[in-house]
Parts: structure tokens; C-alpha cells; sequence
């Protein structure tokens, strides 16, 4: 047995953005990470180990590149992974209607690499416009071993292992491809040569080449446009396409796109989205809550015939299986949300949007992706986090994920729709909420504002992007997608839940007694200098309090607090006896703004794994609550005197 | 006969361009010159999005979306 059998062939995935890289690796390794149609989708490097034919492979996804410069954040991370980790292999993703752009990173790799091979994909794509790529010339063209995919999914398996275990086990390394540049380029690697020494890094001609580029703006210019050149001869040389009009895409972003019409077409597949999203989720919801509701009687029951202590029968009932019901309840909206969300991303609309929303949302300080957070967020603050994965950029991305904790979500607008309801007319009523959401959306500003003062605004970080053609997303693909995500999601926060209902029973049960001997009230009492700032009494604090576990709780706990019988009209006659307008619509607001809920904070610190700015998310967010609440109330005391 | 120049960002939608240079910072230059913006090559404005930026255009068979600032990086001739 020889020890070569034993060590593993690594083999490197490159290609351009949106080339079809995750959806490949995906097939080779059968694993579930996610297949998109974004740029900056792979921003993690994923290497999955694979065992054909009694030998063992290392895939790794490496995120879209253009070329091998050192300038993006992606191009430094795939060039610090394969000088530390050369690959055996260095496979090259081109995509049939892309091909262009894809050949010109094809022949700087081979410029660089000696062990390259191609997958070229999208096949049947270009053939639906009457593309016809021929991959056997491509093949003869750079004598690159080139495995076509006709369709997606439809590789070969053997074909495929057979031609990485060739290109690895090269015994003589073939000569690198080299392009024959202009006079001016020639000669300065020529006057050069000599100087560095071939490497694993690349090949010498690469290392030259790549030492004018940044010596010479000149010659980057030069060795750029010749590559392209060549990319472009190639391309039409291995291609037969017969003319045609517009395409299906190019006739939809007619409409899609149109300078008028974009942006409400947009706003309406949102709403529409919105709608199917709560009016599927909901009736499953409801039942999720049903069932939890009548678990409960029946494992207090179960839990007595075993003689389970009543404090810690009440702990699981009341408690934890509260808590857990009601995170549950919210699994159906997300899991819709998660379908519509993969069906936005594969079938290209995303970038889209950006198109329609970038002026806006840069107006704000903020990357015209953030819009898609930002709406997203509006379903379910978690969702607009989540969705923040779009983003690339530090500093767009810490923006999006505090920014999408304010947008308004269904709780919040719920109770928020409640309580104005109840203490002002329809007039009045409307321009409460409209000031209420006018504030959050200045708020948003001001946070994208004082992230700008700690994570530098990346000035280099350009917008420049393909517009790929539309897709039609399979259902497999999106189903598969969601599932996974909401599987995930749910693995991710379980603990969390667990603990916060924990808590939340404990400090409104202990010390056993009346309600209003609990800790929960002491710490409501405690906070009342500050919530007298405000024009908030102790009530409205512990109200308050809950609403971190959960927002919607803040009526039921009101409810509580305030003595009200189940029937809701009784609350709000009750509310309006007790506290004034002014500090209902202080409550409002400092309910609105003051932090966003437990699973939200959780999913931005899973998101960043960075405390400041969960801290940020919440304490930033309770002090901007302290000082526009007090501002509002002591305003609105001498406003109306 | 030589064409005045200008940038792509005040040119006429559906008018067929071809690129004389790229300007900007090192690592945009590097950015747009990678992505196929290069000397020579045909560009034309397909569209601009409500607010006339971001700028949908056409180069190398492919659309790509670019800022009205990226836009102004790159120096056009009209292609006749």
C-alpha cells in the first residue's frame, strides 16, 4: 500500500460570482449548504471531504472571483487559501452564458496553475437562447481537460473523479499556458525574469505578470485588455449563437425594471408575499398554539400521577412549554418566509430590488441590499437578520442587522395598533402610528450614523454587479432550502427560549405569593426613577419587561398587572382610566424602540458572534428609548400644557 | 475622426459606446478592468433605475448594474 493512496486529492473550486459553484459542490459532496443566485453568497470557506473509488477528496468552495488581485475581500481570501493550502487540483467554473468573463479567470489560472480543469455549466440555459457552446473545442483550444454539465445536476460522477485523479497525478507538470502580450509587456518581463522563483504560489510568468500590474497602472491595463482579448477570441471561436431578440428576462425587466412602474410592481410582490406568507402561516400557527394549549391541562395531569413536585409541574406547564408554544407558533410564518425568501434569491429578483432601492437607501447611509433586510424585517425582525447575510461589507452588514430590529414587526404592530386604537380616534389614531413609524424610520438613520463612527465605511467597497438572467427555481430546491433553514433555526435558538422562559417564570412567580410581591414587580419598582423620566409608572415598566421575552406579551401581561377580565375591550377602558394619552403614546414609543425581543437578539449574536453589537441592539437601543421617550413626554407636557 | 470623449455616466441610454480608459482608485480600477471594462470594448446604457442610479448597462454579452460614481470612472467615445 502506498502512502499516495492514503493522502487525499484537494481539489480548489474557482469561478466567477453566481457561476453555479455551491450548486456544483453541492452535487459532488450531497451536502445542503444553500444554492443562491447572489454575489458574496459563499463568504464562509467550505471544504467537504468526499470518498470515490477507494480514494478521498477535498472539495473546497471558494467564494466568486474576477481575477487574482488583492483588492476585494474575496479575492484575498481565496488568495491567502491557496498560498496556504495548495490545492492538488484547481477546478474552473465557466458558465456557458457567461463565457467571456469566465474564460478571461480560466486563462489567468492557467497562466498560474499547471493543475486545472473545467466544469462548464449552464449548458442547456444557453442552448434555450440558441447558444450552442462546444466544450470539446475549449478543450483543444487551451488543452484543458473540460467536463460538461448539460443540465444542472446531470454531472458525471465517473467522468468526473477519472479526470481530477488525472489532473492530480500529472507526473510531469505541463507547461503553463501563456498569452502572448504586447511589445511594452513583453519587455518588462523580460527585463524581470530572473527575480522570483516558481512556487506553489504560481508559476513565474504569473508572479512577473502580477508585479508589473501593481507596479504599472499602465500595464495592468495592458495585461488586462490582452487576457480579455484572448477570452473573447476563445469564446467566439468555441461558440455557435444564432441572433435573437430580446430574451424572456430582457422582456420582464422591461416591466421589472421599468422607471415608473419598478418600484410599485416591487412593493406589490412584497405585499403579495407579505399576504400568502400570514395567510398560510396563520391557520397553522393558530393550530401549533392549540395543541400546545391543550398539552398543558394534560401533562399537569400526567406530571400529578407521578407525583411530580407542583412548583416544577408548574415550571414545565407554565413555563417552558409556554415559552417554547410560543416560539413554535412563529415556525410556520418562518418557514414560508424562508420559501419566498429562496424563491426571491434563486430566481434573481434579488438583485433586482437592489437595482430599484439603492439611491434611496444610500440617501440613508445605508447599501441598496439593506432594503431587502429592511422589508424582510417588517415579517419578523429575525428574518430581516437573517437576511442581512447579504450584505458583504462590514459595515453594511452591521447596519442592516441593527436597522431590520427596528423595523416594525407583527407583534409590535399589534400591540401598537391596540393600545392607539384604544386611546385616540381614527384621525388622531392614524397619525399616531404614522409618527410612531416615521420616528423608527429616522431612528434607522441614525443607527447606520453611529455605526459609520466605529466600523470605517469601507469607501473602497464598490456596487458593481452582474444582472443575471432570471431562473426558474425548482421546488425541490427552495422546499430543501427552507426546511433547512427553519431546522436550523430552530436548533440554533432552542436553548435560548428555554432559558428566557425559565427566567421570565421564575421572577414572576418567586417569592410565591401575590403577583404583586414578585421580583419581577420589585424590578419594575426599582426602574421607576427612570421610567418617571418618561412618564412610565411601574405597570407600564413590568409590561415592559416582558415584552423583551416576547412583544405580544406586553398586552396579556398589562392584562395581568392591570386586573382586566380575558375580554380585551375591558383592558382598554381599564388603560384609559389609568395613564394619559401623552403617556400612552410615550409608552408607544419607548415600547417600539427599546429593544428588540430575546430570539432577535440571539439571531444578531449568532449572526455577527460579536457582543458589542448585541449590546448595542439592546442597551443602544433602551437609551435611545430613555432619552426620545423623556423628550416626547416632557415636550408634550409643556406642548399641552 | 476622433470622438469626443466623455464618461459613461452622462451618456445616452440605448447608444452604443466603446470604452477609451477607466479611472479611480487602484483597487476600482483593478475591479472594472477584471470585470471586462476594458479599453476598446463595447458598452451600451440599457437603463437607469427610478432615481437614474444605479445604471443598468450592457458590456460583453452580460448586463451589469454600476452607480452613477462608478459610471463616471469609466471614459467613453460613441462607437460609429
Amino acid at each position: 500500500m502506498s502512502e499516495k493512496a492514503v493522502r487525499p486529492i484537494k481539489v480548489a473550486i474557482i469561478g466567477n460570482p453566481n457561476v453555479g459553484k455551491s450548486a456544483l459542490f453541492n452535487s459532488i459532496t450531497g451536502a445542503s449548504q444553500i444554492i443562491g443566485n447572489w454575489c458574496g453568497k459563499t463568504t464562509e470557506v467550505c471544504t467537504m471531504a468526499v470518498h470515490y473509488d477507494n480514494k478521498e477528496f477535498h472539495f473546497t468552495d471558494l467564494p466568486g472571483i474576477y481575477g487574482y488581485g488583492s483588492h476585494s475581500s474575496e479575492e484575498i481570501l481565496v488568495n491567502d487559501f491557496l498560498r496556504e493550502d495548495p490545492p492538488e487540483v484547481v477546478m474552473v467554473v465557466l458558465d456557458a452564458m457567461n463565457l467571456e468573463r469566465g474564460i478571461y479567470l480560466l486563462l489567468e489560472t492557467l497562466e498560474r496553475y499547471h493543475h486545472v480543469m473545467v466544469i462548464l455549466n449552464k449548458l442547456d440555459a444557453a442552448l434555450e437562447q440558441d447558444l450552442i457552446v462546444y466544450h470539446d473545442r475549449l478543450e483543444a483550444e487551451l488543452q484543458v481537460p473540460v467536463v460538461p454539465e448539460k443540465k444542472q445536476g446531470s454531472l458525471d460522477t465517473v467522468e468526473l473523479f477519472s479526470t481530477i485523479v488525472e489532473v492530480a497525478s500529472h507526473l510531469a507538470p505541463r507547461r503553463n499556458y501563456a498569452i502572448r502580450y504586447g511589445e511594452k509587456v513583453e519587455r518588462a518581463l523580460a527585463q524581470c525574469k530572473g527575480t522570483v522563483h516558481d512556487d506553489s504560489l504560481g508559476s513565474v510568468r504569473w508572479l512577473l505578470l502580477k508585479r508589473l500590474e501593481a507596479e504599472s497602472d499602465t500595464l495592468q491595463s495592458d495585461i488586462i485588455s490582452t487576457r480579455y482579448n484572448v477570452a473573447e477570441d476563445i469564446a467566439a471561436r468555441i461558440t455557435a449563437k444564432r441572433p435573437t431578440g430580446d430574451t424572456l428576462s430582457d422582456r420582464i425587466d422591461r416591466w421589472a425594471l421599468h422607471p415608473v412602474w419598478g418600484g410599485p410592481l416591487m412593493l406589490l410582490v412584497f405585499g403579495i408575499m407579505f399576504y400568502l406568507t400570514f395567510a398560510i402561516s396563520r391557520p397553522l400557527s393558530e393550530w401549533i398554539a392549540n395543541a400546545f394549549e391543550l398539552l398543558g391541562p394534560f401533562l399537569t395531569e400526567w406530571f400529578a400521577v407521578w407525583n411530580v413536585p407542583e412548583l416544577l409541574s408548574d415550571l414545565m406547564v407554565g413555563g417552558i412549554l409556554k415559552g417554547v408554544g410560543a416560539a413554535m407558533g412563529f415556525l410556520p410564518q418562518m418557514a414560508m418566509f424562508f420559501l419566498f425568501y429562496s424563491l426571491i434569491q434563486d430566481s434573481g429578483y434579488m438583485v433586482r430590488i437592489v437595482f430599484l432601492a439603492d439611491k434611496i437607501m444610500s440617501a440613508m447611509g445605508m447599501n441598496g441590499k439593506t432594503f431587502l433586510p429592511l422589508v424582510l424585517g417588517c415579517s419578523c425582525n429575525v428574518n430581516g437578520i437573517l437576511a442581512s447575510r447579504i450584505l458583504s461589507s462590514r459595515y453594511d452588514r452591521t447596519v442592516a442587522i441593527l436597522v431590520s430590529s427596528y423595523a416594525p414587526c407583527p407583534a409590535r404592530l399589534g400591540v401598537m395598533v391596540f393600545l392607539v386604537s384604544a386611546f385616540f380616534a381614527s384621525t388622531a389614531a392614524t397619525v399616531v402610528m404614522l409618527s410612531l413609524l416615521g420616528i423608527s424610520l429616522f431612528l434607522m438613520v441614525f443607527v447606520a450614523y453611529i455605526v459609520s463612527l466605529f466600523i470605517p465605511r469601507d469607501g473602497e467597497s464598490s456596487f458593481m454587479m452582474e444582472l443575471p438572467p432570471y431562473q426558474t427555481p425548482t421546488l425541490q430546491g427552495m422546499t430543501t432550502s427552507a426546511v433547512w433553514l427553519t431546522l436550523n433555526f430552530v436548533h440554533r435558538i432552542r436553548n435560548v427560549i428555554i432559558a428566557a422562559s425559565v427566567v421570565m417564570w421564575c421572577l414572576s412567580n418567586f417569592p410565591a405569593g401575590p403577583f404583586e410581591q414578585t421580583y419581577i414587580v420589585k424590578i419594575g419598582k426599582i426602574l421607576e426613577p427612570v421610567g418617571n423620566l418618561m412618564g412610565l409608572n411601574w405597570q407600564l415598566i413590568v409590561a415592559l419587561i416582558f415584552g423583551v421575552a416576547a412583544k405580544e406579551s406586553v398586552l396579556s401581561s398589562l392584562g395581568i398587572i392591570y386586573h382586566a377580565a380575558q375580554d380585551s375591550g375591558n383592558l382598554a377602558e381599564i388603560l384609559t382610566h389609568s395613564i394619559s394619552p401623552l403617556t400612552a403614546f410615550t409608552f408607544l414609543l419607548v415600547y417600539m424602540i427599546y429593544t428588540p425581543c430575546v430570539t432577535t437578539l440571539v439571531t444578531m449574536y449568532q449572526e455577527t458572534k460579536d457582543w458589542r453589537i448585541v449590546m448595542y441592539g439592546a442597551l443602544g437601543s433602551v437609551a435611545s428609548a430613555v432619552v426620545l421617550g423623556s423628550l416626547v413626554f416632557h415636550g408634550g407636557r409643556l406642548l399641552l400644557g | 475622426m476622433a470622438e469626443k470623449e466623455l464618461t459613461l455616466d452622462i451618456a445616452a441610454a440605448q447608444q452604443e459606446m466603446t470604452i477609451t480608459g477607466v479611472s479611480g482608485s487602484q483597487a476600482q480600477k483593478t475591479r472594472m478592468l477584471q470585470m471586462g471594462f476594458t479599453p476598446g470594448t463595447r458598452v451600451r446604457i440599457i437603463r437607469r433605475a427610478p432615481l437614474a442610479d444605479p445604471v443598468e448597462v450592457k458590456v460583453r454579452g452580460t448586463k451589469m448594474l454600476l452607480r452613477r460614481d462608478e459610471c463616471r470612472n469609466i471614459r467613453v467615445a460613441s462607437a460609429e
